[in-house]
């Protein structure tokens, strides 16, 4: 299993949004670092869901249910998503703040390259941050 | 001789060619109406729930939009000023600037210039109705 960080502007799609929708594709990546991150996505796969923009947080955990198919809000051939689905909320938001202040997170692309939407995130990394936000 | 030339061009009138033909124009869908007062100068927000093959749906910003991550949109201004609202490469919206010529009624030209690299196109409406704009965009 491969994990991941998902990142959304809460303004306009927010964890809360998410969890009325159930399942839905993760579109709107018009990044080719970001895209082929989706393409590398497994089913089974988890993601950490972070808000951006104001909020700069990990909010919760999506599983990845279907890998990726053709962005149906495009025509464009180049872009995918794939179908997720909410698994967990995170007792308290884990911010920004907080995981550059860790030291064993300073390896994180979140930290390193912060504006990537999709990015890959290590078993480690993953079970430190959902750790923090129990 | 005469009835062979009679009967030459009988068949070339109803030959497979020229009945499609003849079809097509018949069947062939009325340009549409479309009220451009009630399109300038509206941000038209992509409603790909309503798009269907090759035509999208536009609606204006104001609408209540089921979320979505990803919405791109345009804006025709009078003076002739484009604005696309593109999905960023950092996500989040670009407004990037062109302008727009009439082609015909419902054929709009929309050229970005010299400016960077931006493909021009064309949008071809389909169908206003209050809110909701459909279109074909054209890649040059």
């Amino acid at each position: 299993m491969n994990y991941w960080l998902i990142k959304s502007e809460p303004n306009t799609y927010s964890w809360d949004d998410f969890v009325k929708l159930k399942r839905d594709h993760w579109d709107g990546v018009r990044n080719y670092q970001a895209r082929n991150n989706l393409q590398a996505m497994k089913k089974g796969d988890l993601a950490l869901f972070y808000h951006s923009v104001n909020e700069k947080s990990v909010i919760g955990i999506a599983e990845v249910v279907k890998e990726f198919y053709p962005d149906p809000t495009t025509t464009d051939d180049r872009w995918v998503v794939v179908d997720v689905v909410p698994k967990q909320k995170l007792k308290n938001p884990v911010t920004l703040a907080q995981i550059k202040g860790d030291e064993r997170l300073q390896d994180m692309v979140l930290v390193k390259n912060s504006r990537l939407s999709v990015q890959p995130v290590r078993k480690e990394e993953f079970d430190i941050v959902v750790g923090m936000g129990s | 001789m005469k009835d062979h030339l009679f009967f030459t061009s009988t068949s070339l009138l109803f030959s497979p060619v020229v009945v499609l033909t003849l079809v097509i124009q018949l069947c062939a869908a009325p340009k549409p109406d479309i009220p451009m007062d009630k399109v300038f100068d509206v941000k038209w927000v992509h409603a790909h729930e309503d798009g269907h093959e090759d035509v999208e749906a536009y609606r204006p910003d104001t609408y209540q939009f089921p979320p979505s991550r990803g919405r791109r949109g345009f804006k025709m201004l009078r003076d002739k000023t484009f604005i696309n609202y593109e999905i960023a490469p950092t996500d989040g919206i670009v407004e990037r600037k062109g302008r727009w010529e009439k082609e015909n009624d419902h054929t709009f030209a929309v050229l970005f210039g010299e400016n960077g690299s931006h493909r021009n196109f064309r949008l071809e409406f389909v169908s206003y109705k209050k809110n909701l704009l459909k279109l074909k965009i054209i890649q040059n």
